[in-house]
């Protein structure tokens, strides 16, 4: 399969001045995700489930340390019998994690961030 | 329904799940592909569905036409109607009340006043994006590049697929559609390259454009009379940051959920504040759209032969003016595409006399020569001419800029008359905002593909560590990011 998502590939470091134009680059055919390292097809089903699994870690990360844009998340939501329990159980959930100490995480990083934008001159 | 939400990430993660288990059943995906697509739309205003269906449905039939009569007369008629019925669509949404607006300044002055018919239009958004997209089948389906898709389901994903519906890029039907008759490949490399464009997308969108728009842009172009001429000298450069980031940050996402569902785009952008010349920063801003704006508007103007007088700078200003109003239907869109215009064309002018006074002088070209692997590398006056092409084209694109960013142009002018005004100090140019702006362009002297490099060197990763590289830089770019997320400003246009 051709692939030319990367337009281009430098084939070594250049510096502002020496890079040349895009137009004039060849475009590289054969590019890195478009089979795997020996050249053979990629196994593309096997390489959704590791995204998927990726994916499903990373929404697990945000449920522990973001609990309160989970809450802020069910309370935006319309409202019926299914989101008020969301809503009940977002809640309990969020009070977990601030007990436990994740949820403090965002309020101390935002904290310091604060810090370093009020520096003046 | 905006990339950085929550919503889009559920919307995602269900459509990455389903198109990969249908992932051998090509036109069940498509399917199920458009339906996702027409959702992710209908989510923001499902009154606007039908003119989506509409634009596909058009350029679907003009296609059938052009390819289905011999009669060369009879093909150039149906592409020229579907290329103004696409226009005249987005005219009437995008410029009518602009129109209006103009003319009724031209009565007043002529001292005739006349109620113009005033209407109240919501821009459906993304409409130029899939207008051009429209444009460019028909009119690449008359050239004789790209044979007419039979497929109703092909062409109509065409259009819409989610990814770059609403802000670009502009994918060309060419590189697409092929793309839909074959069996989606997922390699490791494009799964690690898919997340690390999304993270990339949304620190710079959530982090750097927002907190560079909020601290010190919005506030100075809110009213520049009130400002120092640090802080609007400071905002001027910023802003074009902030539209770097803004910008290229929908297109990363963009490309990066499209790999992630086996869909190959091309860059977007490719580090454009670092350019030497004003043709460069053209060839890598918004390369789809400044690449459309070449195939369709200036080789059209320019017609089958290839000139380099008086009439191929004529052209590439009306491209730079259309290509500036396109962004919006403002006079300040105007003048800032007038200013590429003229730049553009005073750059070529410049280039190609030096070019013949060299050429005359029989002089030595290998410096200008060196342009890929195996050339000698550029003497030292190169250099200097580089770095000062690049004080040029930088400045001349971040004062461009605020025509761009002002509502009108009595702000513009303010904003000039204050900022060389050398008065006050730096009220809101605060340290933080100056190292997002300067590390930003800094960032754009780097060489090229660290990302694609990057993404191969952690092809191999563990499914946790990418997980947690995933979910890490998310978590990291929430917890500094703001609450709530502002528009891509690429949505208004």
């Amino acid at each position: 399969m051709v692939d030319d998502t990367l337009a281009y590939r430098e084939t070594k470091t250049r510096w502002f001045w020496n890079r040349p134009s895009r137009s004039l680059l060849p475009v590289r055919r054969r590019l890195p995700h478009a089979t795997e390292r020996k050249g053979t097809p990629p196994d593309s089903a096997g390489n959704a489930r590791r995204a998927a699994g990726a994916m499903l870690i990373a929404f697990a990360l945000f449920l522990v340390f973001e609990s309160e844009g989970l809450r802020r998340f069910s309370r935006d939501l319309p409202g019926n019998a299914l989101t008020d329990l969301l809503v009940y159980n977002s809640d309990r959930w969020h009070g977990l994690m601030e007990r436990l100490g994740p949820a403090q995480v965002q309020p101390a990083v935002r904290d310091v961030l604060e810090r370093v934008r009020a520096i003046h001159w | 329904m905006l990339f950085p939400t929550p919503e889009f990430a559920i919307f995602f993660f269900a459509i990455f799940v389903a198109a990969w288990a249908v992932r051998t059943h090509a036109e069940p995906r498509k399917l199920l592909l458009l339906a996702g697509s027409y959702f992710f739309y209908g989510f923001w205003d499902w009154r606007f569905l039908a003119l989506l269906a509409g634009s596909s449905a058009l350029n679907y039939m003009a296609g059938l036409g052009i390819s289905g009569t011999r009669n060369e007369s009879l093909r150039r008629r149906i592409m020229i109607a579907a290329v103004a019925l696409n226009l005249g669509v987005l005219g009437i949404f995008k410029y009518y009340n602009f129109f209006m607006d103009s003319l009724t300044d031209l009565t007043l002055a002529l001292g005739v006043h006349r109620d113009m018919p005033f209407l109240e239009i919501i821009l459906p958004i993304g409409i130029s994006f899939f207008t051009f997209q429209g444009i460019s089948y028909v009119v690449d389906v008359y050239r004789g590049h790209i044979k007419a898709v039979r497929s109703p389901l092909d062409l109509f994903l065409y259009i819409s697929f989610f990814s770059q519906l609403v802000a670009g890029p502009i994918v060309r039907a060419s590189h697409f559609l092929p793309q839909l008759s074959k069996e989606p490949l997922l390699s490791r490399t494009a799964v690690v390259f898919g997340f690390l464009l999304i993270l990339n997308g949304m620190f710079k969108k959530v982090v750097l454009a927002h907190y560079i728009a909020t601290g010190l842009v919005d506030p100075v172009f809110a009213d520049p009379t009130q400002a120092t001429s640090v802080d609007l000298i400071g905002a001027h450069y910023a802003y074009a940051v902030q539209v770097y980031c803004d910008f290229s940050a929908y297109s990363d996402i963009a490309i990066g959920t499209a790999a992630l569902l086996g869909f190959r785009f091309r860059k977007n952008f490719d580090r454009p504040l670092g350019a030497t010349s004003l043709a460069q920063l053209w060839q890598r801003w918004h390369i789809s759209l400044s690449t459309w704006l070449r195939d369709y508007l200036y080789r059209t103007l320019r017609g089958d032969k290839r000139d380099a007088g008086p009439r191929m700078y004529r052209n590439i200003f009306i491209t730079m003016l259309l290509g500036g109003l396109w962004h919006g239907a403002n006079w300040t869109f105007v003048i800032w595409g007038a200013i590429h215009g003229v730049g553009l064309s005073v750059e070529r002018l410049i280039k190609t006399s030096w070019y013949t006074f060299r050429q005359g002088r029989r002089l030595s070209t290998a410096g200008a020569a060196a342009i890929g692997d195996g050339y000698p590398e550029q003497p030292a006056a190169n250099r200097i001419a580089a770095i000062a092409g690049w004080l040029i084209t930088f400045h001349l694109f971040t004062l461009a800029a605020i025509f761009f960013r002002s509502p009108d142009l009595d702000t513009a002018l303010d904003y000039f008359r204050s900022m060389f005004a050398f008065q006050g100090g730096a009220d809101l140019l605060t340290p933080f905002l100056l190292a997002l702006t300067a590390g930003s362009v800094a960032v754009q002297f780097l060489p090229g593909n660290k990302i694609e490099r990057f993404a191969d060197k952690a092809r191999d990763w563990p499914v946790a560590v990418l997980g947690l590289m995933l979910g890490g830089g998310l978590l990291l770019i929430e917890m500094i990011g703001p609450e709530g997320v502002a528009p891509f400003i690429y949505f208004q246009f």
